[in-house]
């Protein structure tokens, strides 16, 4: 068992800077209360009034997949590679999760970039923990779709598909639609199999994964520009996926359209500069505008764009910007969880979830703010 | 930025330029204790307009800055605004051209006053950008040193031609190397760059002996920095650094090494603490072998050997609306306020030779000046009020 003692609590359960003890019972919070008395055997750690929150989620990166020689973000080789894992590539000893850790984040989503319009599989890992099994959470949680001017820069120029929009679309939905006509060929084999009739099957590995997002796989599309924003809605309305929107940089000017549609967005990386036409219009302020219209959001630093290091300075830079610190918060725990299909799991300081939490040397959205002591599953992965 | 230090001083703006600085008429407002005295200036006269401006018949610009702090408009070294544009970098693709050695270019020829570069330059306090050509030439021509804002959009131009860009980096190697030409190694940067120093040098003494060589633009533009034109010479690597040393004694240029992530070493090995550098991004980090020192402690390291250096976001590379946050950083690094100022304004504009008209606030310089809310190494600091060349900045 172990004890904090004399957390100011911000538990993303309604508790906001409030004295609390937190008690932890293996990998789980086991109850929070203004007083819990040690016990005998129990390991106490004093947070001695510093602020505590449950440990903090990035949505989106590509950490621990450019080290070596070239990168490992993009198979630039084709646009269509739903077959590929991220799980393959990630290297769990970079320093970029030492990084991380030092800003208060304890889980990740890892995977493919934006240079192919189906990119392969997002794995879940923790920032820290003892063995590779301890620390991958799921090793193919969702599928990267990315629409946009990257895959046209990507295989336009050589004369291949996508050179234009329509053409990214097509291909997508194309593929889409061979993925859903294989996994009904596939379950069809199944049965038959089960049955003892004789079947044969053209196994393909790109489709086998891919059909998986007919199944409830979820989904991230990336998209920045407003008519990418449409066509992953529209794309995801036809096909009946369980998507999130990434970056979705000119969101705010279509937030009615995400309401109705239900998205989730991952917003960011909002410092940065803007490097291409599809990010012309973003704006510091677009989360506040998102908060401001009730439209939920994710907060992410789509790392290595933003680095590590740049977590909490573009959070304090979007507080200054409008958005409220509870947002930033939510952004960075709450949204980032339910964006990872991991909310019943972590993202908040309550009992029976997942004891990932950060006791912080000062304001995480102050001015070289950095964790002192994390937590992740109940055991210290960190102390400054 | 020169000898006062957060104490209240009024300072009287005329024809653009800073006419005088005095001690504050009233004292101020807000005065605090134990040195932490807010500094400057603003001189009152009652008469405020929203901005708290007003201006008197005599010419006198008076801002009253309420007690807060006033600094010197930032000085960013080394960048490619309006060179290598945001948003239509593709499109408008300016800042690499074709040849590692090409001394006739120059980065005036290029500017496009409408990239939004210089909105974000403004948005994070600089008031004076030196923006070169790109560092994937040996010899990419020279930098304009230009005023990010006022003067209703039109010429911010400070000096055309304010300095030389060398590159010793990674970049030249593989872009030429990768197509089978010069340089592909070191040894090659470092000859072809000789060799054109050679050449230029020869050519300004015949020309000065009247021996009749014909006209050649690429060393009469080279030639100029055998008579103290700055060089910038891109470098990060150790080795890199010493030969950019070397090649600048050798020559007896007017260098400064930019990039510069392993000054530390560098130094060490040279066992001379005088090299000038601009050091940055330190922002990001990095992976390669060139950026394994690219770390925010950086600052503080060279601080305690006691060398000096500018800082620089070489934007786009880091953006140039996160030039404060980047000394914020540095700040929590290692390095003190007045260092991080000085490193942001007066030593960059002395190490381009602008010190003349900028990098502090001195009678004569020009009037360029940031009016803070708060702390400007602190996060939520915000510039209040920009001032360029006495002129109220929209910094939007």
């Amino acid at each position: 068992m172990l004890l904090i003692k004399n957390a100011s609590l911000i538990d993303m359960a309604g508790t906001y800077k409030e004295k609390r003890d937190i008690l932890i019972d293996g990998g789980t919070f086991a109850s929070i209360a203004p007083q819990i008395a040690a016990q005998a055997g129990y390991k106490v750690i004093d947070a001695d009034g510093r602020l505590v929150t449950p440990g903090l989620i990035e949505s989106h990166c590509h950490l621990g997949m450019a080290d070596s020689a070239g990168q490992d973000i993009n198979e630039k080789t084709g646009p269509i590679h739903p077959g590929l894992r991220a799980l393959d590539a990630i290297d769990l000893n970079s320093r970029d999760f030492t990084q991380a850790l030092e800003h208060g984040v304890t889980t990740l989503a890892v995977g493919p970039g934006s240079s192919n319009l189906i990119g392969g599989t997002f794995l879940i890992i923790k920032s820290a923990g003892t063995s590779a099994a301890s620390r991958i959470v799921k090793e193919e949680f969702c599928m990267k779709m990315a629409l946009g001017e990257n895959p046209k820069t990507n295989y336009g120029p050589q004369g291949k598909m996508p050179a234009t929009r329509m053409g990214a679309t097509a291909l997508i939905r194309d593929t889409l639609y061979k993925a859903r006509d294989y996994r009904e060929k596939w379950n069809l084999h199944q049965e038959k199999r089960e049955k003892g009739e004789s079947s044969s099957f053209s196994f393909d590995l790109d489709m086998h994964s891919l059909m998986r997002v007919f199944d409830g796989m979820p989904v991230k599309i990336h998209a920045h520009k407003a008519n990418d924003i449409r066509a992953a809605i529209r794309i995801g309305k036809e096909f009946g996926l369980t998507y999130t929107i990434e970056h979705c940089t000119d969101g705010y000017l279509l937030l009615d359209e995400l309401r109705e549609a239900g998205v989730l967005s991952i917003l960011g990386p909002i410092m940065g500069g803007k490097g291409k036409v599809e990010v012309a219009n973003k704006r510091f302020d677009a989360p506040a505008q998102f908060e401001r219209a009730g439209v939920p959001f994710a907060i992410t630093t789509d790392s290595g764009v933003i680095p590590m290091e740049g977590l909490l300075m573009q959070a304090a830079v979007l507080i200054k910007s409008g958005l409220s610190e509870m947002g930033a918060y939510k952004g960075l725990t709450e949204h980032a969880a339910k964006a990872i299909g991991l909310w019943e799991q972590i993202g908040s300081i309550e009992a029976g979830k997942q004891a990932d939490l950060v006791i912080w040397g000062g304001e995480p959205f102050s001015s070289g703010a950095k964790a002192d002591v994390v937590l992740i599953g109940g055991n210290v992965c960190y102390w400054a | 930025m020169n000898d006062i230090y957060r104490k209240y001083m009024d300072i009287i703006i005329r024809g653009g330029k800073i006419a005088g600085i005095r001690n504050a008429a009233d004292g101020g407002s807000g005065a605090g204790q134990n040195g932490r005295d807010c500094k400057t200036n603003g001189f009152v006269s009652g008469n405020e307009a929203e901005t708290g401006c007003a201006e008197r018949t005599d010419g006198e610009l008076i801002l009253d800055a309420k007690g807060a702090l006033v600094t010197p408009g930032f000085v960013e070294a080394d960048c490619l605004a309006g060179v290598r544009t945001q948003i239509y970098r593709r499109d408008n693709q300016d800042a690499d051209d074709a040849l590692p050695l090409s001394p006739s270019l120059r980065a005036v020829d290029a500017l496009d006053f409408s990239d939004e570069a210089f909105a974000m330059a403004r948005r994070g306090g600089v008031t004076t950008a030196i923006s070169s050509p790109a560092k994937s030439a040996l010899i990419g021509g020279t930098c304009a040193a230009v005023k990010t804002g006022g003067n209703a959009g039109r010429n911010w131009i400070l000096k055309e031609e304010a300095a030389y860009q060398f590159s010793l980096t990674n970049e030249p190697r593989s872009r030429f190397g990768k197509k089978g030409q010069s340089p592909m190694t070191r040894m090659g940067s470092a000859a072809m760059i000789r060799n054109a120093l050679y050449q230029a040098r020869e050519y300004r003494e015949s020309r000065q002996n009247g021996s009749g060589r014909s006209y050649s633009l690429e060393h009469e533009s080279l030639m100029r920095v055998f008579d103290g034109m700055p060089v910038k010479i891109a470098a990060l690597q150790s080795q890199d650094i010493m030969t950019a040393v070397r090649i600048g004694e050798e020559f007896g240029l007017n260098s400064v090494i930019t990039g510069a992530y392993d000054a530390a070493e560098a130094c060490d090995s040279l066992e001379r603490t005088d090299i000038r550098f601009v050091v940055g991004p330190l922002y990001g980090g990095g992976r390669s072998r060139e950026e394994q020192n690219r770390k925010l402690g950086l600052g503080g390291i060279l601080r305690k050997k006691g060398i000096s250096f500018a800082i620089s976001t070489s934007h786009p590379s880091m953006n140039l609306e996160l030039f404060p946050c980047q000394l914020s950083l540095l700040h929590q690094n290692g390095m003190t306020e007045k260092e991080l100022l000085a490193a942001a304004t007066i030593l960059p504009a002395r190490y381009l030779g602008l010190d003349a008209r900028i990098g502090s606030i001195e009678e004569g310089k020009d009037a360029d000046l940031l009016i803070w809310d708060g702390e400007p190494l602190d996060y939520y600091g915000r510039v209040r009020t920009m001032v360029i060349e006495g002129e109220i900045i929209d910094m939007e």
